[in-house]
């Protein structure tokens, strides 16, 4: 039999949901053994092909080739059986169970005694050991998947799917919760991988990413393909065109907001943990935009939420206007006019039974619900041109307010918490990581808002974990790690080697 | 193609399953026998559904809260004995207080929407306060319930015995109509009502919401969550209350054992009804009807003289058979 | 170590505790099937306060909560804790003979209470076994024949005229041996009396609940309501339910619209209804005459008599062996005040 060029064929696939066509005869190749790149904006279909060569969902018409056979896909078991996995964007491992488990959960070896399958703990071991060994994961098989990093849980799915003896391996967006050294290993790894014949398709946003690792780009728009390229035919620049639609010649708006005088400070913050934030103290200017880096673990999110009164804090002074200011839930932060964009939106952002309207005026909805009232009911016609207001002003793309906001792609979901924010006209905006998993166009209308609030006078902190993002956006950047506040930046003079040495370092600095 | 397929067959099915179950049921029987089409079997019906639809109520609210509460059934009978005990008429020979005068219908029944209300609070604290799991604390706080209410209704000279002997008055709550409608149907009714404005049409009502389908956010949002859960307990405790009230108006009577399982029985109405076990789904109009479907099974049923052997295992497939169809309705994304 | 050396200490101190309990007065394990029925409650009370009282035995009673493997567990935590008498209100009817070998193996006297009986085996396989209860079957007989006495009475009664006695059966619980027994023989009664019968609405389970047997009885009558001649409830609580769903229903207005109703246990709210004339006929287990006997079995034992007619003295209590059977009085409008008993009393 002669061997196909192309280890996974799906042409002419068209695949619609109600009210949507999500993909649009769409044709898409990969060849054996190399990384194939398939960008495009969040809402462009690339989830919903992918799930479709994995059986997750059943294309309305075109047909799938392994090998140069036609395949039938009914479920995932399938697709594992011809050696197609998917490394999924939420990865959830069984957190109370042991890697080993994880790895071969539906097919733990047994031995077969008195009838019974016995688990076979030994072959089991050995056979995760090896597992890991060949990919050079260093995690001990009989860890618990609960306490491993997002990292580790991201190799333990890698090491699951090459365990099913993968020729394909999909990896959406694998390094969105990574930070820029674990994604390192990633790379070392995905190569490992490609140099054994398997062919992975890499779903990413991080353009800069992707040219470093893919041989071939394919792009994609409005549920169709606009073409595939092999990477070295690319930029950053083509790439962004090409997925947008449109020329963006920059990726982040001109600075024209000038910082004034101190709005907030903290000073002596001390988490009520141990295990987190110690002894901060930071100033934030009014009309400036405060970047804050660090590695995943370095207790930025939980200094945040201290702020806003979502953690408790064992000691230290907030000050708001020079004056000291008790905040200690939500309800206090609000009412002295600040507001968080939670780093997680699923988890703590959107209320996803909700409509994109009532998710808009949620908050503003509890601080001052006599705006939406009429006599002792709310009234639908106030509540709706607020919604209208905001949805226009941030073109959040939705077929109708009234539209549950789960429908709604990740970047109009972003758009639509931020809008919730907006809308109790904040003095100060806490964005924790408000860019993630959300497509390049999105972004830019995400910085732009930003800019724009910033020249209006509010200050705003931005976590981010995206290093030419807090270059890009900030006035400053403080630094973080381990708890530990290790150095604020002007972000005239910092460069990327800066940050990290701050952010990897405080130990090191300290002895300094 | 969106028209075309609005009005499918599936569509209709997956959207109307409730009500094409109930009008099934209703032909069905009433092709057994006509005599159930009549107003008397309609009155009869919604009769026997007004304290459920109540009770129910009061479960859509710690539903949609995102908890759930196993409190309903005892409280409801805590509640019918305490209403009762203070509605007796004063030369009735075995009174519960023999020395207290003859009192208006409205002590009896504040009496029991008070009991109900501080059942409703004790299950809130626990939940939202002390932090223990909806299903635990409303299962304790049950048990604490239905223990008072024995201990309350042994009291001599009572001594377990059915209490009896109700003024005029009370019972008229259960038993009398106006325009030959019981007013025990308009109170049904007006409850829904209200439940209805105040979840559609107040901003509690969509804190409720936002608080079940997402905690997280809606604190995040500003929203004071364990007053939320406070509130949602409160109110479903109080509506437990007015039912027992009510039942034993109804009635004539109260023991002890009064709304056993109906805490279960509203469950189920609830959820086929449209309530989603996670929270943040409900709407008061398919609660309404997964009650009266029912009682419509109940009542059929027995109307037509099947034995209540068969009437369990006809409502348990009528049970699976709605929420699964139901069920297609959010899992067709494939 | 610390730890160990306090349990050990903790476990002797209980151990002693409990064995000088029993070394004063013996104990009485009493396990009811419920504390939420009326009877049983009135009954738990009257063997408290009789016991209280005298002070010979004494009781520690649990409550099977209405269910068979509770009892089970009760059974045997008694026996755990060491009791010298085992009072039992079995509902695990099945397996009676296996409850006396484990109480003839624990040597502990057992006392069935208002409860199925044992058979002659067990009782020639254990001579510590007794039996005090109710003739449970008189209670539907009691309504079987106030039934026919109406009936013959009452040409009218016959209310479709189709010669037979309709009839709507109320059950309570149709695993509990009351619920059959007095179904079993109301029906039984009427028809050896040679009334040809008819069932309504097949088995009505209501649970012994006056809100559930009302609900019943409207749907019934909404379709029968002209074929209905009689009701037979398993309690009287059900009984009343079925009263207000008749009231509902147009009967009871005047004495043409009268329907005869049936129940069991003479409650007060029963009595009631005799007096107002709603309910035809209600039966009187008396609550305090099954606390008293029992405790006098024990009594009598603990001071080493036999148990005997004359030796226990009391009134409607008939001794055959070691069975000691408690007759249940007719109540009808005629006779209500006998329906009164008082639980406060210790004499015996």
């Amino acid at each position: 039999m002669q061997e196909s060029e192309y280890i996974l064929e799906m042409n002419h696939i068209s695949k619609s949901f109600p009210g949507v066509k999500a993909l649009d005869d769409v044709t898409f190749k990969v060849r054996r053994g190399v990384v194939h790149a398939l960008m495009g904006e969040n809402g462009a279909g690339k989830s919903t092909l992918m799930k479709c060569a994995f059986g997750l969902y059943h294309p309305n018409e075109g047909e799938i080739q392994f090998d140069g056979q036609p395949i039938r896909l009914v479920d995932t078991r399938d697709a594992l059986n011809y050696g197609i996995a998917m490394i999924h964007q939420e990865l959830q491992p069984i957190r109370t169970r042991s890697t080993m488990e994880n790895v071969w959960v539906g097919r733990i070896p047994y031995r077969k005694m008195m009838g019974i399958h016995w688990v076979d703990d030994q072959k089991l071991y050995s056979d995760t050991k090896k597992l890991l060994d060949e990919l050079e994961i260093n995690i001990n098989p009989r860890t618990k998947a609960g306490s491993l990093s997002a990292s580790h849980c991201q190799l333990l799915e890698i090491a699951r799917a090459v365990s099913y003896d993968a020729k394909v391996i999909i990896m959406d967006e694998p390094t969105s919760s990574l930070t820029e050294a674990e994604s390192e290993l990633l790379f070392k790894i995905i190569k490992k991988l490609t140099d054994k014949g398997v062919a992975i398709i890499y779903i990413s946003h991080k353009i800069d990413e992707i040219l470093e690792i893919a041989q071939d780009v394919t792009i994609m728009r409005d549920g169709k393909i606009v073409g595939t390229w092999p990477a070295e035919a690319l930029n950053t620049d083509v790439i962004v065109k090409r997925m947008v639609g449109r020329e963006m010649s920059n990726r982040f708006p001109t600075k024209n907001h000038v910082p004034g005088e101190i709005c907030l400070e903290i000073k002596n913050f001390s988490s009520a943990n141990p295990h987190s934030f110690q002894n901060v103290s930071l100033s934030l200017h009014k009309g400036e935009i405060l970047g804050i880096g660090g590695l995943v673990g370095a207790q930025r999110t939980e200094l945040v939420e201290s702020i806003f009164g979502l953690r408790r804090i064992k000691e230290g002074q907030l000050l708001l206007h020079g004056k000291e200011t008790c905040i200690s839930k939500p309800e206090d932060a609000i009412s002295n006019n600040i507001a968080l964009v939670t780093e997680d939106r699923r988890l703590s952002g959107i209320i996803s039974k909700f409509s994109v309207m009532e998710n808009i005026i949620l908050a503003n909805q509890t601080a001052n619900p006599n705006v939406y009232k009429s006599g002792f009911f709310l009234d639908d016609r106030k509540r709706r041109a607020d919604a209208e207001k905001y949805v226009d002003a941030l073109s959040i793309k939705t077929p109708s307010i009234k539209t549950i906001i789960q429908y709604l792609s990740g970047g109009n979901q972003q758009k639509t918490v931020i809008s919730r924010w907006m809308l109790i006209d904040p003095e100060i905006l806490i964005l924790d990581e408000p860019t993630r998993g959300i497509d390049v166009g999105a972004k830019y209308e995400i910085y732009c808002l930003m800019e724009q609030m910033a020249m209006e006078g509010k200050a705003i902190i931005m976590i981010s974990s995206e290093m030419p993002e807090l270059l890009g956006m900030s006035d400053r950047i403080a630094v973080m790690c381990e708890g530990r506040l290790s150095g604020v930046l002007d972000s005239k003079t910092a460069t990327d080697e800066k940050i990290m040495f701050l952010a990897s370092s405080y130990q090191y600095s300290m002895e300094e | 193609m969106e028209n075309s397929k609005k009005y499918s067959l599936r569509f209709i099915l997956e959207n109307y399953a409730l009500y094409i179950i109930m009008a099934l049921m209703i032909l069905i029987i009433g092709m057994m026998s006509p005599k159930f089409f009549s107003l008397r079997v309609l009155r009869d019906i919604l009769m026997q559904s007004s304290t459920r639809i109540i009770v129910a109520m009061g479960c859509m609210f710690i539903l949609v809260s995102g908890s759930a509460d196993l409190s309903g059934g005892r409280t409801v009978g805590l509640a019918a004995v305490v209403a009762g005990s203070l509605a007796q008429k004063s030369d009735y020979y075995i009174k519960f207080w023999p020395n207290l005068p003859e009192m208006p219908v409205i002590v009896p029944l504040i009496a029991a929407i008070l009991i109900g209300l501080m059942v409703g609070l004790a299950n809130g604290f626990s939940v939202a306060k002390l932090k223990v799991p909806s299903f635990l604390a409303t299962l304790g706080w049950m048990m604490v319930a239905y223990g008072a209410n024995c201990l309350y209704s042994n009291k001599p000279p009572n001594n377990s015995q059915p209490l009896g002997g109700f003024l005029k008055p009370f019972t008229d709550l259960g038993t009398a109509s106006f325009l030959s409608v019981p007013y025990i149907i308009f109170i049904a009714i007006g409850v829904c009502i209200a439940v209805h404005i105040l979840l559609t049409k107040t901003c509690l009502g969509r804190e409720i919401f936002a608080a079940g389908s997402n905690s997280e956010a809606a604190r995040v949002s500003g929203i004071n969550v364990f007053k939320i859960q406070m509130i949602t307990f409160a109110i479903a405790g109080a509506c437990y209350g007015l039912a027992g009230c009510l039942e034993a108006a109804r009635t004539g009577s109260a023991t002890s054992t009064y709304g056993n399982g109906y805490e279960m029985d509203a469950i189920a109405s609830c959820i086929v009804g449209g309530c989603s076990l996670t929270g943040g789904v409900g709407n008061v109009f398919g609660v309404f009807f997964g009650v009266l479907i029912f009682n419509v099974i109940n009542y059929g049923l027995t109307f037509i003289g099947l034995s209540s052997y068969w009437q369990y295992v006809v409502k348990g497939l009528i049970i699976i058979f709605a929420v699964s169809i139901d069920m297609r309705k959010y899992h067709r994304n494939d | 170590m610390k730890r160990t050396i306090l349990f050990v200490l903790f476990a002797v101190l209980l151990l002693s505790a409990v064995s000088v309990v029993s070394a004063e007065t013996p104990t009485a394990g009493v396990i009811w099937y419920n504390f939420a029925d009326t009877f049983i409650q009135n009954a738990r009370q009257t063997l408290l306060n009789v016991a209280k009282a005298d002070g010979t035995v004494e009781i520690v009673d649990a409550d099977s909560q209405n269910d068979i493997a509770t009892q089970t567990n009760n059974i045997n935590n008694f026996y755990t804790r060491g009791i010298d008498y085992m009072v039992l209100n079995n509902i695990n009817t099945a397996a009676i003979s296996e409850i006396v070998q484990t109480a003839k193996d624990e040597g502990v006297v057992t006392i069935f209470a208002n409860t199925d009986s044992p058979s002659d085996e067990d009782f020639a396989n254990y001579e510590g076994l007794y039996l005090v209860s109710s003739r449970a079957p008189q209670s539907g007989t009691i309504m079987g024949e106030a039934a026919v006495k109406y009936w013959n009475e009452h040409p009218e009664a016959d209310r479709n005229g189709n010669g037979k006695m309709d009839y709507i059966m109320l059950l309570g619980l149709t695993w509990h041996y009351d619920t059959q027994v007095r179904a079993e023989y109301s029906v039984k009664a009427v028809e050896d009396a040679g009334i040809a019968t008819n069932r309504i609405g097949g088995e009505v389970v209501a649970e012994y609940n006056r809100g559930q047997a009302q609900e019943k009885v409207a749907a019934l009558l909404a379709n029968f309501s002209d074929d209905i001649d009689i009701i037979f409830a398993c309690n009287d609580d059900m009984a009343l339910g079925a009263i207000e769903a008749l009231k509902a229903g147009g009967f009871f207005k005047d004495e043409a619209s009268f329907l005869p109703v049936c129940g069991v246990d003479a409650t007060v709210v029963g009595c009631d209804a005799l007096r107002d004339g709603t309910l035809l006929v209600t039966s009187l287990n008396n609550p305090v005459s099954l606390g008293k006997a029992i405790y006098k079995t024990m009594y009598l034992l603990e001071n080493g008599k036999e148990v005997t007619t004359e030796t226990l003295n009391m009134k409607g209590a008939t001794v055959e062996g070691h069975r000691i059977w408690l007759d249940y009085t007719a109540i009808t409008k005629e006779n209500v005040d006998d329906a009164a008993y008082d639980i406060t009393d210790t004499t015996f």
